[in-house]
């Protein structure tokens, strides 16, 4: 039920495959769409490829090595995760700018606003899903295994490549989903590059045009691009059956020759200075510039609304993620796992169209509440789901439910069947065996999803524009509304805000997944 | 069973919700007899727009509550909420997007003298559905230290041949580009509008990209000899707190097109009357408030924009650069073109 749900907007969109798309389809598959498909694929090859080199690389490198700074850098790798996308294009395009750091300190003119810069940006920006995962992996998962391979005889050399990647291949691939969905939702970023891909189309054919159900008819496209990709993972998993042990053995940390420990140190270095340092740098100086025009009383009321809206989100994200996960572990039906995946497609979907998916059967339904309030009880009510928070928190929910379900389902299927049946067996009722046995075990998957969803929430922009009531002014809103007057500057500060904010789950998720 | 306590969860959360917006729904309905009311989706966020607003507040006792988004955004919203909107007024900064939003029936028409009387003819629509409040050029600029490029006309000299890898603007999917090409459009019809664009497509100095700010960084750092841009972006530059960006605004010299003949083209910021405005009297007295003298001075002036109204002055900046001669183009014909305008682009592959 909850489910289906969540399916609706989704399904608002993609029924309209069937309805076909308007007048322009034409003029677009001439002109547009192989530009849309082209680039959307480059950036996922490319940027998705620099961001699976970026998280799997150091997350092996901290989880097996000792080397100087190494605990630094083991949490410093997750701290681009609190700058939003776009934010961090925009830094790029400051710091290459005419007059910006690189000219004026290096006299390099480089252009980074084309779409190799576009896919350097935003796997700098997103590969540490991938690094969170896939070190979570190493750290509590593949000791027993490393450990045996070592007494077999597997060198060092080889042991990462032979044992360790093919091992955290599922915990590589929830990552890199994640990063794939980010990748092929942005708008910010893209846009802001001049780059076409299927989400500027989606938002040139709605807006540019005046064409929603060509648009829409794109974001069907997309959907059925997305459950490719979700299927091509579910298969890649299931055809090896992965048994963990416990996590009780650790793997051991080795002490590599000195030329290898500047090699680490440096080369963990490189993605938190491309994805975190110099557009944090960047932001530095411009709200050093700016502060004193953009810092006032509001400015509280931003961070406490964003507070707000992120916990609510992260809650329901995570209460929903749960129930699906144990509505189809104990239902057996496939529908019911079906259905899951198809919620958790939201993520995929460009924000502005989950905002559509809802704004259309949320009002429908709040006209039909009202006239039945009206006719039956004499009430004159407000809109329950349009303009309001419940509106905007379920299409957060529809949008981010895979960023809590991913982690909390890794965190279930460790778990695996066997505890609930022996609960069962044992005669505890279900209520007890959740509130007993399930939610301690899951306590680190619950926390990790939630923090993720609290994160994301806080970057959020399309949704919470479209969605957000009256006076509701979020850090990302602000942030927005500056940049969207070109005034990239001042829009620093709020998105520094953003940043320290975010920074505080960041290091709660570090302190999880390093156990 | 096991969804009761995430259904208990939900309850909880919409039950918190419920409380958080209920006075948000009394006030759309009730207070609206309450007088004193006025709900604006606006485009536009200045810092100095919110101290107008709460000069209007305090002048007449309306309250504002500000709906800010983008213009594509609020219209979709509008649409969608159609007779139970709140909205009263809706604020754009281009004419494209309010005649957009009046072909789908989200403005009504207004009568008032004052309206009139405060804004020219072509800067409003035909009858009366939104009103022009400030005015932007979209000129071509030069850097100032290399010396005006000789050759400088019109928009359709850009196409010449002589300015080949030397022209900078931004991507067609900005609606100042879409309101020029539509302009282009009406004056040019189809044929020669897309003759046009094919021609400064291989005129272009690099792919479009970046905002009208970058394409005059890109000007100055010698990428080319032109770029096309508005006029408030300029003001911007050299009002920018980063020096760097006062140093290009500074160089910048502004070449008013097309005078020998129609004139620069001009887009405007401007204001409309909700379809189902509930407090459409309030809204009248709001756009007219904007229109007035003293306002247009410092509400044009904040963004660098000229003022629509004859009476008032322009800022001290933008009367250095010279009165100029304007395209008295009817606005509402940029936004019947508008769609004529992206299909232009996307033919001759303007990015």
């Amino acid at each position: 039920m909850l489910a289906v749900v969540l399916s609706v907007p989704i399904l608002t969109i993609l029924v309209n495959l069937f309805a076909g798309p308007g007048e322009s389809w034409g003029h677009i598959v001439d002109h547009l769409l192989g530009d849309y498909i082209a680039n959307s694929l480059f950036l996922v090859v490319v940027g998705g490829g620099l961001a699976l080199l970026f998280g799997v690389i150091p997350a092996w490198a901290v989880s097996r090595y000792a080397f100087p700074f190494r605990r630094w850098l083991e949490w410093a790798l997750v701290l681009p995760m609190a700058i939003p996308n776009y934010l961090t294009a925009y830094a790029y395009a400051g710091v290459f700018d005419y007059g910006g750091a690189v000219d004026s300190l290096l006299g390099l003119k480089i252009d980074v606003m084309n779409r190799w810069g576009l896919a350097l940006v935003l796997s700098a920006s997103l590969y540490p899903y991938v690094y969170v995962t896939t070190r979570s992996f190493f750290i509590t998962q593949s000791g027993a295994q490393v450990n045996a391979a070592l007494l077999l005889g597997v060198r060092e050399s080889t042991l990462f490549q032979r044992i360790a990647l093919p091992l955290a291949r599922p915990a590589v691939a929830a990552g890199m989903f994640l990063v794939l969905m980010e990748i092929l939702s942005d708008y910010g970023a893209t846009y802001h590059y001049g780059v076409s891909t299927f989400t500027t189309g989606i938002f040139r054919t709605w807006f540019g045009l005046g064409e929603p159900d060509t648009s829409v008819y794109l974001s069907a496209i997309l959907c059925v691009f997305v459950l490719i990709l979700i299927l091509l993972e579910r298969y890649q998993r299931r055809r090896k059956g992965y048994v963990f042990g416990s996590s009780e053995s650790q793997m051991v940390r080795v002490s590599p020759a000195r030329f290898w420990k500047v090699v680490l140190t440096v080369g963990c270095s490189i993605p938190v200075f491309l994805g975190f340092l110099m557009p944090f740098g960047q932001m530095v100086y411009w709200a050093k510039l700016t502060a004193a025009t953009v810092w006032n009383d509001e400015f509280i009321s931003f961070i406490g609304y964003t507070f707000l809206l992120a916990g609510l989100s992260a809650l329901l994200c995570v209460g929903v993620s749960y129930g699906l996960i144990y509505g189809s572990r104990w239902s057996r039906s496939d529908g019911v796992a079906l259905v899951s995946k198809f919620a958790t497609m939201g993520y995929s979907v460009p924000g502005v169209i989950i905002a559509v998916g809802i704004l259309i059967p949320g009002l429908l339904f709040d006209r039909w509440l009202i006239r039945m309030a009206d006719h039956l009880m004499g009430w004159q009510m407000g809109f329950l789901i349009n303009g309001t928070i419940i509106g905007l928190l379920f299409a957060y929910g529809v949008r981010f439910l895979a960023v809590s379900f991913n982690p909390i389902e890794a965190s279930a299927n460790k778990i695996g069947r066997n505890v609930g049946y022996a609960g069962q067996v044992l005669g505890i009722s279900k209520w007890r065996r959740t509130v007993e046995i399930n939610l301690p075990l899951l306590k680190k998957g619950l926390l990790g999803g939630a923090l993720l969803v609290f994160v994301d929430v806080m970057k959020e922009l399309p949704i919470t524009l479209l969605l957000k009531p009256y006076g509701v002014m979020t850090l990302a809103t602000k942030a927005y509304e500056y940049a969207s007057d070109e005034r990239i500057a001042e829009s620093a500060l709020p998105s520094l805000v953003i940043i320290a904010v975010g920074l505080l789950p960041v290091i709660l998720i570090n302190h999880l997944t390093r156990r | 069973m096991h969804t009761r306590p995430l259904l208990i969860l939900l309850l909880a959360v919409s039950v918190l919700a419920a409380c958080e917006t209920q006075p948000a729904s009394e006030t759309s309905s009730e207070a609206t007899e309450a007088s004193g009311e006025l709900t604006l989706y606006t485009h536009r966020h200045y810092e100095a727009d919110q101290a107008i607003f709460d000069q209007f507040t305090k002048e007449t006792g309306i309250t504002i509550n500000v709906v800010n988004a983008s213009a594509d955004e609020l219209i979709l919203k509008m649409e969608n909420e159609g007779e139970q909107s709140p909205a009263d007024v809706l604020i754009t900064v281009d004419a494209g997007r309010l005649e957009r939003a009046n072909e789908k029936g989200l403005l009504q028409p207004v009568t008032s003298d004052v309206l009139t009387a405060n804004i020219p003819e072509h800067l409003r629509e035909g009858d009366n559905h939104w009103f022009g409040i400030t005015k932007r050029a979209r000129v071509i600029v030069y850097d100032k230290d290399r010396g005006m490029p000789e050759g400088l006309a019109t928009y359709e000299g850009l196409a010449d041949e002589s300015w080949a890898g030397n022209v900078l603007i931004r991507s067609s999917g900005n609606i100042y580009n879409q309101s020029l090409m539509a302009s282009i459009l009406a004056h040019h019809g189809e044929e020669g509008a897309l003759q046009w664009a094919q021609g400064v497509v291989g005129k272009m100095a690099r792919e479009p990209k970046g905002n009208d700010r970058d394409q005059m960084k890109a000007l100055i750092a010698g990428e080319g000899d032109v770029a096309v841009v508005n006029t408030y972006y300029v003001g911007h530059l050299i009002n920018s707190q980063d020096s760097s960006e006062v140093e290009v605004g500074n160089r910048i010299g502004i070449y008013f097109p097309n005078q020998d003949e129609r004139g620069a083209h001009i887009n405007i910021s401007g204001a409309g009357v909700a379809a189902h405005a509930p407090n459409k009297d309030n809204a009248i007295r709001f756009i007219e408030y904007l229109t007035s003298v003293p306002v247009q001075n410092t509400f044009a002036a904040a963004n660098h924009e000229y003022p629509v109204n004859p009476a008032a002055e322009p800022s001290t900046l933008l009367a250095s650069w010279g009165s100029f001669k304007e395209d008295q183009l009817s606005l509402a014909t940029l936004g019947e073109l508008n769609r004529q305008a992206v299909l232009t682009f996307d033919e001759v592959g303007w990015k």
